[in-house]
């Protein structure tokens, strides 16, 4: 009888000071959520992430070590080629630490890479199957850095992961989506300064593949040659000797061959290098014939 | 004397973790702060649960250790107020507590110190054979220093205190009442779960739209708002672990929040001992 | 200032609610009694008479549910009225790590002791008790009776002008045993009022002078030990060396009387705990000169 008259007090005097806390506490909770100290609460409608998330909150001050654990487990289900168990892992490894972009990174590198190579080199499928299933992890992996993006809008790493995916000629390249995470990479503005200059290269790089655009092309290429000299690299003067040659620009407005390439020797070196790639999709206009007329110059010369 | 036993596991468990190395992956460049992290997590994740099951534990089975040996009644029948008597067993849960952390802490950031200083070792070995810039390096020499002894991660391990504090003066509270340590416990850790739903909870009733809930929800939610301390907040500890760092006005409120919860339920603690028959 | 009462219990009724029932089980019933100052008191009754409720009551670990108490003319709910009273709880346990000074300066502190004043009294506890060999041993691994000793030790360290012992001598052997009821009896000596609950009837008559009997929650007796046990109409007669002869001529003269009658007579015989602490003792003595020892144990 006691015992319950004082629990009713306790709940009592819990209520009235519940009054006094609440708003504090709502305060300093929005508070840490806009210094991204804990993690929002949920949303109308997100109830279903309830389990998930409940427990990631009631973890405090584990969540990194059972992140790491996670992160370990997929690394031994990478071992064991069990690329559904992986995808699992870093789901749950993200869950938890939402905000490390290593995992993010990792777990995209698995899918896009190690299980879509797998399964394009798996001989025991069809051809049709392989190729679809490699196209498949890329799209897993693609989207699970897009996911990541939701959760760290303004991380360059991630946006740079995406941009590197649609490019690689190695995968299934889509230069158009490639370009558009280019753009939000250099949108970044967590974007380290020193990284600026070579993302926009390799922005220009994947657009030169696409003869659509070569205009356009051209016009950041000369920008980005106009710059700085730390910009005058074999490829950049490759890519815009062959363009010049493709949009047939008069030669007074054109970049001289002698400001592109440091002198004819390595012109000729770097050109039969480019040429080499040409399968990537590099525009080529031109450069057959320059290799042969700089060849006929150096064999004269001897 | 236990707990002797656990810092002796504690010392172990760091220096294993003091070995970890991340997977390797070929696309990310930043697998040292991760070891960091490692680290960390499993150093302040070992001392979060130690304090928070000592806090329980320990001040559940005070009142009735004490009671089953009449110890109790040689102390009650000396000249001692009983609320001297309550806040003494409380503080003396909680300066074991205090000092295991302190113990602990300076475990982690000897070899946190030493870690951090082998891989910024490795990053600037890196740069020379990559040949980086030097904001190159200075950026990355920055990242894995801010995974380090920071006071950052202090504030983390107060925050760890806070949250013991908070459990040891709730699980006083209740071992007033209750008949059972077992009681005790269970409830103790019922309401520590809870804890990390108040948030939700006071975010229901606050701040949602959506007007199809029931009138009982809402009240349910209120309740669970108003009664249960908000154990979310505590959950900076992570958010350290992870480098972030934490403005001090946020860590006084939280401190100044923390007294408060557990000044409450002390003297609620009190309200049910001072007329409590033995 | 003396005809304040050591302890004054008004009419103290106790009552716990009891599961499962309507009914409270009453514990103790009306009970009244005072302790003038000096006096050892003894109450004695069964396991479960309510001997240990009404100390409980009287040192505020229970509250009264109807009658008061008083200490020296303090409520027995006040802190304050503590200040003048030491307890010795059946079966004391102390925190084991602690040795058994630890334990005495623990006590002593709670008591608002400080500084010099409290090496003081407890070197002179440790010595009263006998345990100063063993004082810096930890109490986990201390023997029954010197749990008992160490236990009274923590009761007087304040010097109390009442000491409360519950069941003192249980489960302590006789030499143990012993030991205390000298310790008693020097408190007594030192004018210490004392007041002792047990069962064990013979102990309760060699130490006190005032004696209750409690059955079932109420008094049933209670005054001066020597008013209750006399048999006012029998005499006893000790004789040393008595012939047949001799007792012969004495059965004749009583027969010889009016209205005397002759009901027994025998050869006196010790106790068995006399015999018991007699042999003890000369064993010990000659194990301690064949030891060749200086005798310094008490």
């Amino acid at each position: 009888m006691r015992t319950a008259v004082q629990i009713v007090v306790i709940f009592v005097v819990l209520l009235v000071f519940g009054f006094a806390k609440y708003q504090h506490e709502d305060r300093l909770s929005r508070d840490m959520v806009s210094h991204k100290l804990i993690q929002p609460p949920l949303r109308d409608g997100t109830s279903l992430q309830l389990g998930q998330t409940g427990a990631a909150v009631a973890l405090g001050g584990l969540r990194s070590l059972v992140a790491a654990i996670w992160n370990f487990r997929a690394f031994i289900h990478f071992e064991e080629l069990n690329w559904i168990k992986v995808e699992e892992a870093y789901e749950v490894t993200t869950t938890l630490q939402p905000e490390t972009t290593y995992y993010w990174e990792t777990g995209a590198w698995h899918l896009h890479t190690n299980a879509s190579s797998y399964f394009r080199e798996n001989n025991d499928l069809s051809p049709y199957r392989r190729k679809s299933m490699q196209k498949r992890y890329i799209e897993k992996g693609s989207s699970f850095l897009e996911l990541g993006i939701t959760h760290n809008p303004d991380n360059w790493k991630l946006h740079r992961n995406l941009s590197r995916i649609w490019s690689d000629h190695h995968k299934i390249p889509d230069i158009k989506r490639a370009i558009k995470h280019f753009d939000n990479t250099l949108n970044c503005k967590s974007l380290p300064e020193f990284r600026r200059a070579q993302t926009q290269r390799f922005k220009y790089y994947a657009m030169t593949r696409l003869d659509t655009i070569q205009e356009e092309t051209y016009r950041l290429g000369c920008e980005l040659f106009k710059a700085s000299t730390d910009n005058h690299l074999p490829k950049l003067s490759c890519t815009l000797f062959a363009l010049q040659n493709a949009l047939n620009i008069p030669q007074k407005e054109r970049i001289p061959d002698s400001e592109l390439f440091p002198n004819s020797e390595m012109q000729l070196a770097w050109l039969k290098h480019y040429i080499a790639a040409k399968k990537i999709g590099y525009p080529m206009n031109g450069v057959d014939l320059k290799i042969q007329q700089l060849e006929t110059k150096a064999l004269f010369k001897l | 004397m236990k707990v002797f036993y656990f810092l002796g596991v504690f010392a172990v468990l760091m220096l294993a973790a003091s070995f970890f190395e991340m997977p390797w992956s070929r696309t990310t460049e930043d697998s040292a702060e991760q070891e960091l992290i490692v680290l960390k997590s499993t150093a302040m994740g070992a001392m979060a649960m130690f304090s928070i099951l000592f806090a329980i534990a320990a001040t559940a089975l005070l009142i009735p250790k004490d009671l089953e040996d009449r110890t109790l009644y040689t102390i009650l029948s000396k000249p001692v107020p009983r609320l001297d008597y309550l806040i003494g067993k409380l503080a003396g849960v909680l300066i074991l507590v205090t000092v295991s952390l302190l113990l602990m802490n300076g475990l982690l950031s000897i070899i946190l110190h030493f870690k951090t200083e082998e891989l910024l070792l490795v990053e600037m070995a890196k740069a020379e054979a990559h040949g980086w810039s030097a904001e190159h390096l200075e950026l990355r020499l920055s990242a894995v220093a801010q995974q380090g002894v920071t006071w950052t991660l202090q504030a983390g391990i107060g925050a760890i205190l806070f949250k013991a504090m908070v459990m040891a003066s709730l699980a006083l509270l209740i071992s007033t009442f209750s008949s059972s340590t077992l009681f005790t416990i269970v409830i103790a850790v019922v309401i520590y779960f809870m804890g990390h739903f108040t948030e939700d909870a006071r975010n229901y009733w606050l701040h949602s739209q959506s007007g199809g809930v029931s009138k009982e929800v809402k009240l349910m939610t209120q309740g669970i708002a108003l009664i249960f301390p908000d154990f979310q907040l505590y959950n900076i500890i992570d958010s350290t672990i992870e480098g972030k760092k934490v403005p001090q006005g946020i860590f006084t409120r939280l401190a100044i929040l923390t007294l408060f919860y557990s000044g409450i339920y002390s003297v609620l603690a009190w309200f049910t001992f001072r007329k409590k028959e033995f | 200032m003396e005809d304040i009462p050591a302890v004054q219990i008004n009419h103290l009724v106790k009552e716990f609610p009891s599961p499962f029932r309507k009914t409270k089980i009453r514990a103790v019933d009306d009970v009244s009694l005072t302790i003038m100052p000096g006096e050892v008191y003894g109450l004695i009754g069964p396991n479960g008479s309510g001997k240990s409720t009404t100390m409980k009551a009287l040192l505020g670990l229970l509250r009264p549910t109807a009658g008061s108490c008083y200490v020296f003319g303090k409520n027995s709910l006040k802190t304050d009225s503590r200040q003048e009273i030491g307890f010795l709880p059946e079966n004391p346990y102390f925190y084991k790590h602690l040795s058994g000074e630890e334990t005495l300066r623990f006590y002593a502190k709670l008591c608002g002791m400080r500084g010099k004043a409290l090496n003081n009294h407890v070197d002179k506890m440790l010595e009263m008790v006998s345990l100063q060999d063993a004082r810096k041993r930890r109490v986990g691994g201390y023997s029954k009776g010197m749990l008992q000793r160490i236990g009274l030790a923590q009761a007087l360290i304040h010097e109390p002008r009442l000491i409360i012992l519950d069941e003192p001598t249980a489960g302590v052997d006789p030499v143990g045993s012993r030991e205390i009821r000298d310790l008693i009896v020097q408190l007594k000596d030192k004018g210490v009022t004392v007041f002792l609950c047990s069962h064990l009837l013979e102990q309760v008559q060699e130490v006190c002078d005032h004696v209750g009997i409690i059955f079932n929650g109420k008094i049933v007796k209670a005054g001066p030990l020597e008013d209750l046990i006399a048999i006012e109409d029998q005499t006893e007669i000790l004789i040393k060396d008595a012939g047949p002869r001799t007792l012969a001529r004495i059965k004749a003269v009583i027969a010889d009387s009016e209205n005397a009658d002759f009901i027994s007579m025998g050869k006196p015989r010790t106790t068995l705990e006399r015999l018991f602490l007699d042999e003890a003792k000369k064993s010990n003595a000659t194990t301690m000169t064949a030891d060749q020892k200086g005798g310094d144990r008490a």
